[in-house]
Formats: structure tokens, sequence, C-alpha cells
């Protein structure tokens, strides 16, 4: 399901939230707003959790993370590291990292399996991501950006990248994830997908500004809501029967 | 960057057609949906424009402009408001029917919406176009077109100063920023547009004349908000009264400032300075018009007052020097006073006027005659006969210069004159010194001022009053030409093109049309006169000028003859007369605002002069 939400009247929702399988983190923001959103989409299923990091509300921008793992940082702070510790499930390591690149939600994309990183990241850098994260990491742009962060968007199911992608690097970076890929915009026009949704495995997040053309790929290319539950009749009906069988 | 070729459609964010990718994200129909650039420009936009002189109105004032130019697109576009928001690219009339007071452009404008997105569009703004009279129209409407003013006068009974200036304005173009002429009883006026075209004037007519002027202002409007005011200015300029051949009495302190001159002296040229020369010792002087107007005198003798005399004879003198004039103060009509000696010998006929004669020296009392004693008609022909034939003989033997032409003419010596009036009648002589000596011999006819016989207001003689025993009886003046006969100019003057003053009376009329022949005459009998304005070629006259004279005018010698006597000499004709290489080709200007003379048709060519002053615009003359 995708919802519209606001920030604090801004559509850069990827920038306040970082949506994985596993947790959700949200911006310390003037309003509950933004919370309540997630919270009544994710609200018991995973944590949803307030946090800043070093400092700042653009937690999306400052961090990456999946479902095994979160890197952080290193301008976070011990006590924003502890209250983190504490609010993510079981499992998931938190990892801080020594990079020039701070911004890591903008220099890495990941979803539970492949991670794209930025060409200049640091070699150390790459391996914490690979181990933390448990994915294969990839160097990569996104139709020539190196911030494949700001401007991908990836789950398990799919892909939306940036809307002047070529067909040749889709097809790449199709083969890479193993999941469908669809060049696209968020917030009515915008190219900068990663800043403008967050997205998991069965929820989507973007601005206020999306209209439903745009709504609808992003539905139909990470398989949300109906979509969803299509495709546990379809694509996973041959496995459940065997596993049935 | 990639080829777009190579780039997969996305799909439109608002309407979800596949579209290329560009910086919205947007097909193009929703973009121009969403965005109007065309958005604060005007559609409909009013252009004044002034019926009376088919103007338009710009920010700077006012142009004319051709239907569907440039020029006026240009002025159109500056009126659109909220142009300068959007660039434009293209801009075109759509063709309306002029009537209609409706004028259509098509304009093309881009605009960059977002970073890297231009959106262009085309839009069609309609120029209402409305009447509003120009400025200059509504002042021609006022009767109020001009704004400065020279009022150029002279205060004498003649015209020839102003049609001398005339000629010189023509020839140097001075009057080519006045906006209209009229001719006034005393002089000319001139209207400028811009005061500084009056300055100009000014400037050039002081270079040419002696003249004092005085400005003044009237406040036509003011604007009490900004302190703006606009006025009138009129330069009144005043020409010195004093003309050429006139014969003056310096106040005596104008006389001692200029070299202790004899106050009695002959105005021989004026320009921006007045020249005088005392004809009885060719001292020469030169008066500023600073110097006249600090004490200004008047002619006592002008032109009317001269008188023809015949010479009998003339003898050389060698000239006296320049201290001369003070010596002829203590003596009785100085240079003849000098002379006695050499002049004792010569023939003097007939007897003076007593009273005068008395102050003078024996030898005009010496009155036999020897030659035609009977006195009448016939003797006179015999004397003049005798004259004509000794005078070049007795001016080689003496040595007397017969200056060349363009040299200094000016030759002291002593001429035995009579009137010419007299011949026939009595048999009375005068000895007068003369500064004519190089131009006159025995038998001319010459000018002069007879102070004898004219009734003098000694108050035109401040400086000699209660010494009237230093005036002369006769003063020479200049040469005279007689006309032989009507003879056709072949040449023609321009003429300014000038508004009549209403107030002239017939009486003027005929008195302008005598002072411009007197003018024209005095051209012919002058060559350097002739030298400083233009003549051009009579067409007409020189068509009809019969095959042979024509050829003796294309020889240089034009076939006007105008010295009445078998005994003229070349310098008689060439002094009087004006050749064709001196003439030059009118240009044919059409009829723009030149004030120019333009042709007129060949009925009037055949009239003698057809008055400058009777046909008011028309301005067309030809001096046949």
């Amino acid at each position: 399901m995708c919802s519209r939400v606001q920030f604090e009247h801004s559509n850069e929702v990827g920038v306040f939230a970082k949506l994985t399988n596993r947790y959700c983190l949200v911006g310390v923001g003037g309003s509950e707003n933004f919370y309540s959103a997630f919270e009544a989409e994710l609200g018991g299923h995973i944590p949803i959790v307030h946090t800043s990091i070093a400092g700042t509300r653009i937690i999306g921008r400052m961090c990456a993370g999946n479902k095994n793992g979160l890197v952080v940082p290193t301008s976070t702070t011990d006590q924003e590291l502890l209250h983190l510790r504490n609010a993510l499930p079981e499992g998931v390591v938190i990892q801080r990292v020594e990079e020039r690149l701070s911004a890591l939600g903008n220099v890495i994309a990941c979803n539970d399996h492949v991670a794209f990183v930025h060409s200049d990241l640091d070699r150390e850098t790459e391996e914490i991501v690979a181990d933390v994260l448990g994915v294969e990491v990839f160097r990569q742009t996104i139709a020539g950006n190196v911030l494949v962060g700001s401007y991908c968007s990836l789950s398990n199911q799919g892909a939306l990248v940036h809307p002047k992608t070529p067909i040749e690097d889709q097809d790449e970076l199709a083969q890479l994830l193993q999941v469908p890929i669809v060049a696209g915009t968020v917030n009515r026009g915008s190219d900068v997908i990663g800043a403008g949704m967050v997205v998991n495995d069965w929820a989507a997040f973007c601005g206020a500004d999306t209209t439903a053309t745009e709504v609808q790929v992003i539905e139909s290319v990470f398989k949300l809501g109906e979509a969803q539950g299509s495709a546990v009749a379809t694509t996973m009906r041959d496995v459940l029967i065997d596993q049935l069988a | 960057m990639q080829v777009d070729d190579e780039l997969p459609d996305v799909l439109c964010c608002e309407c979800g057609t596949g579209t290329r990718p560009n910086p919205t994200n947007m097909c193009v129909e929703c973009l121009r949906s969403r965005i109007d650039i065309t958005e604060g420009i005007a559609r409909q936009v009013a252009q004044s424009h002034c019926r009376g002189c088919e103007r338009y109105e710009r920010s700077g004032g006012w142009v004319v402009c051709e239907p569907e130019s440039k020029e006026l697109l240009a002025i159109l576009l500056k009126r659109v408001r909220g142009l300068d928001k959007v660039h434009l690219v293209d801009a075109s009339f759509i063709w309306t029917e002029a009537h209609s007071k409706r004028m259509r452009v098509k304009l093309t404008v881009q605009r960059e919406i977002v970073t890297g997105a231009v959106l262009q569009a085309t839009l069609i703004v309609e120029f209402v176009i409305s009447n509003k009279q120009c400025d200059k129209c509504a002042r021609v409407e006022a009767k109020d077109y001009w704004v400065s003013c020279v009022q150029l006068r002279q205060k004498v009974a003649h015209k020839r100063t102003m049609f001398w200036l005339e000629q010189l304005i023509l020839k140097h173009r001075a009057h080519a920023d006045s906006t209209s002429i009229a001719e006034m009883r005393d002089g000319i006026d001139f209207f400028h547009g811009e005061r500084n075209h009056s300055e100009k004037l000014l400037s050039f007519l002081q270079t040419v004349a002696p003249l004092r002027y005085k400005t003044s202002r009237q406040m036509i409007t003011q604007d009490t908000h900004t302190g703006v005011c606009r006025n009138k200015y009129t330069y009144s300029i005043e020409v010195a009264p004093v003309c050429k051949d006139d014969l003056v009495c310096l106040p005596a302190e104008t006389a001692r400032t200029l070299a202790s001159v004899h106050p009695l002296v002959l105005c021989t040229k004026v320009g921006a300075h007045l020249h005088f020369t005392d004809p009885r010792t060719l001292q020469t002087v030169e008066l500023l018009p600073a110097a006249f107007w600090k004490r200004p005198f008047t002619s006592a003798c002008t032109r009317e007052h001269l008188r023809e005399f015949v010479v009998l004879d003339v003898t050389p003198l060698d000239c006296p020097g320049r201290s001369h004039a003070n010596g002829a103060g203590g003596g009785a009509s100085g240079g003849a006073g000098d002379n006695a000696s050499s002049r004792a010998g010569r023939r003097v006929r007939g007897k003076r006027n007593g009273k005068r004669a008395a102050d003078d020296d024996n030898a005009s009392l010496g009155g036999a005659s020897d030659a035609g004693g009977g006195g009448g008609a016939r003797g006179m022909q015999n004397e003049r006969k005798a004259l004509g034939s000794c005078a070049p003989s007795a001016a080689r033997s003496t040595g007397t210069r017969r200056a060349a032409p363009g040299e200094q003419r000016l030759q002291l010596a002593e001429v035995t004159v009579a009137r010419a009036t007299d011949l026939g009648k009595n048999d009375l002589t005068y000895v007068v010194t003369s500064h004519l000596g190089g131009v006159l011999k025995a038998g001319d006819h010459v000018k002069g001022y007879d102070l004898m016989s004219r009734t003098l207001d000694m108050s035109d003689f401040p400086a000699l009053s209660g010494k009237e025993e230093q005036l002369p009886e006769i003063v020479l003046v200049r040469k005279a030409y007689a006309m032989a006969k009507r003879k056709r100019r072949l040449w023609r003057l321009k003429a300014l093109r000038k508004e009549l003053d209403e107030g002239l009376t017939a009486m003027d009329v005929e008195r302008n049309r005598t002072d411009y022949e007197t003018f024209l005459r005095d051209l012919e009998e002058d060559k350097e006169m002739r030298a400083e304005v233009n003549l051009y070629k009579n067409p007409a006259a020189l068509a009809r000028a019969s095959p042979g004279a024509k050829a003796k005018a294309q020889a240089g010698a034009a076939a006007a003859a105008v010295v009445g006597g078998d005994d003229d000499d070349d310098d008689g004709i060439s002094e009087a007369d004006v050749g064709l290489e001196e003439l030059l080709d009118d240009l044919a200007l059409g009829d723009n605002e030149t004030f120019d003379v333009d042709e007129r048709g060949g009925a009037s060519a055949d009239s003698f002069a057809p008055a400058p002053f009777v046909a008011p615009g028309a301005g067309a003359f030809h001096f046949t």
C-alpha cells in the first residue's frame, strides 16, 4: 500500500524517514502527523523509532539499512547510538562507519540482498556495508549520477530508478538485483526517487505531491496492495503448493 | 549524458501517457494545461497615434513609422507589459484593416519553468490605436510653433542690407533650422523650434554685420509642482544703420579713437566691422560694432542723396601720407589746399558757387576756359572728346597706377567734375579731391554727394558744428555705370521663403522692388560683393539669349554691355558685368522644406524683376 505523507510541508519523505522490513526510523518533527501516518500503516508490525542522527532530522539521508543491520556515520552521537540499539529489534546490527561521504543514505541504496554504493566509497566502508547489511555490494551509478541512494529506491520486490536511466543500465541493474526495475518519478515529476519516497516489501510512503499515476507506478513495481495479494496467488502459488504437497 | 533516443519513455506524472523524460517529467499537454507562461502578458494594449503628423508615440517622443514596419513593431513591443518576464523569440504582424484601428501582433515567447525546462508559447497581442495629438501638432493648432525668434532689423529707409544678409544667410544655409521666416517692415523675423538654433543664427550674423542684440524671455507655461517652465525667447538684433557709400560724420570722440581721422568719412564696406575711408586723404579706419554702439551715429548722406556727375579731368596725386588728415583740420577743404600748387595750372571752367568758392583756393577762381568757351552742349561734347583722347596718355605719363582687378583701387586724385544735370545749361565745374582716382577717367560718370546744393542739417555733422567751412562741396562716392538699356540678366538669386507682413502697403512693395533692383545692380557692379554670395544661372534667360550672345557669354564676357559710352575699356566691362563662370547651376531640390527659390513658370520671366514681395509663399524670382 502506498501512502502520501508530508513532513512539515516537505514532500521529501525519504529524507526524514528510513523504512526497512524490520524497523522504521522517523525524524523528530514538530508535530506527530508524519509519525502517525507511519504508525497507522506499520503499527504493530515493526517498531517505529523516533530518532535523530548526528543531531539532525534528515535521518533518511544519513544512514543506510535493511532487515539485517543499520550503518550510521561517525558523527552519530553515542546517545543516539544507544537509543537506536535499544529501540531496534533483536538481530539488527548497528555499526558506525568512518566514511568521508557521511550522508550514507545518499551514497548507499540497498535491499535485503544487494547494495549499490557510490563509486568513491571507501573499501573499508564497502566491506562493513557488506558485513553488517549482509548484502552483495556493487559500485554503480544511476543515470550518470553517483549518488545512488538519492536517485533510486529498492525493495525486495522491485526498484524505481531515475527517469533518465537508459534501457541498458536498467537491464544491468535488474540483472544485479534480480527484481523488476522501472524508471519513474515521484512528487509530481521529481526525479530524486530515493529522497521522495521510502519503501519496504509491503508498504511505501511518498510525498503528498505524488500523483495518482506515480502512485500507480510505485504500487505496481513494488507489488504493493492488491498487486501483492495477487502475487501470492500467482507467483508464490507454485511454491506453496509444492510445500503443501 | 545519454542520447535521448536511448532513453525509455516514462509515464507523465499527470496523465500517465508515455513521454520522453524531461526535467518536469510531464507531457507537453499537461505542462501547457498546468503552466501558462503567457500569464501576465497584456493581451490588449493601447498605442497612441497622432493624426496630424501620422506619428506614433514612443517613450522618448513621437516617430514616423511605416505600417507593419520593424520600427513600428519595436515601438509596439515596448508597450507590452510582462514581456520582460519571458524570452521573446519571434514577433510578426497579422494583417488588419487600416481603418480598424487595431494592430495584431503574433508573439512567440519562451520561459524557463524549472531548471533546464523551457516552455514556448504563441500568443496574439492586440494593439488599439488611439488618437492623441502630439505636442508639436497641438502647438501648431494653437498657432504656437516657435520657441525662439530672431528679429533682424535695420532702421534705415531701404532694404538693401536685408537683401544682402538674406543672400549671405542663403549661401551659408544659416536659415536651415528656421521653422518659418517672416518679412517685416524693417527686417526679417526668423522663428526657431529651439533656442540654440537662434543662438546659432545670431552668432552667424555677428560675423557678417555690425549689430547689437537684446534677449528677452516670455514665460508661456509653468508647472508649479516641478518648477518646469516653458519660455519663448526673442533675440532682437539691430544692425548698425550705416550702409556702404554713406557719408558719415563720426562723433568727435570716435574719430579721435580712430587714429584721429577726419570726422567726415565715407563708409566703404560693412562687414563684421564698419570700414570708413576719408576720401580726401585715403585714410582708412575700421570701427568695431561695440565702439559703434557705444556712441551710435547715423549717416549724414545716404544713397538716396547721390547725384550724378561727369568727370572732366583726373589728376592723380601722390599719396600725401596719412598725416594728411590732421593737416586738413586747419586748412579749408584740406586736399584742395595742399595741392594748390599742382592744381594751379589746371583748367577750371565756370564759376564756383560764390560763398563756398571764396573759402577755396584761388585756383578754382581761375575760371578761364580754353576749350569750349561757349559752355553749351556742343562745347561739352568737344571737351569730353578732347579729354577722352588725352586722359590715357596723361595717365601713362604720370605713372598713375590703374589698379588691376582685386588690387587696392584707392588712389588719391583731383577730379574735375560737373553736375550731369548742368550739362547743356551752364559751365559750372568743380575740383574735388577724391579717393576714386584709380577708377575714374575723364568722361566717366560718377556719383557723389552734392553737399553744396543740399540744405544740410548740421545736426548730422555734430563734430563739424561751427566748422562748416571744413565741409567739402562735393564728395565723390562711386563710379556710375549707366545702364545703356535694360539687359536681361543671365543670372538670378535665390530667396528665402518668407511670410509677408500684412502691414506692408503698396508703397512699401514698390519701394522694396526698387531697393531690390538697386541691390542687384550693386552686385553687378561689385565683384567682391558678388564673390560672397551665390549667383545662379537663369536657364530661361540663357536659353533666350541669342546664339551669338551666348557664345560671347561663354567666352567669359557676357552680353551685358554696361557703360553707355564708346570709350569703355575692358576694365569697365569686367567690373560691372557678371561672367558666366561666376554662376552656379541650380540644384533642383524639389518642393521640400527648403526656403530656396524654386522655379516659376516662364510667364513672369518677361516682366522685369517680378517683385519678391508681391507673391507670398511662391518665392520664385526670375530677374530678366
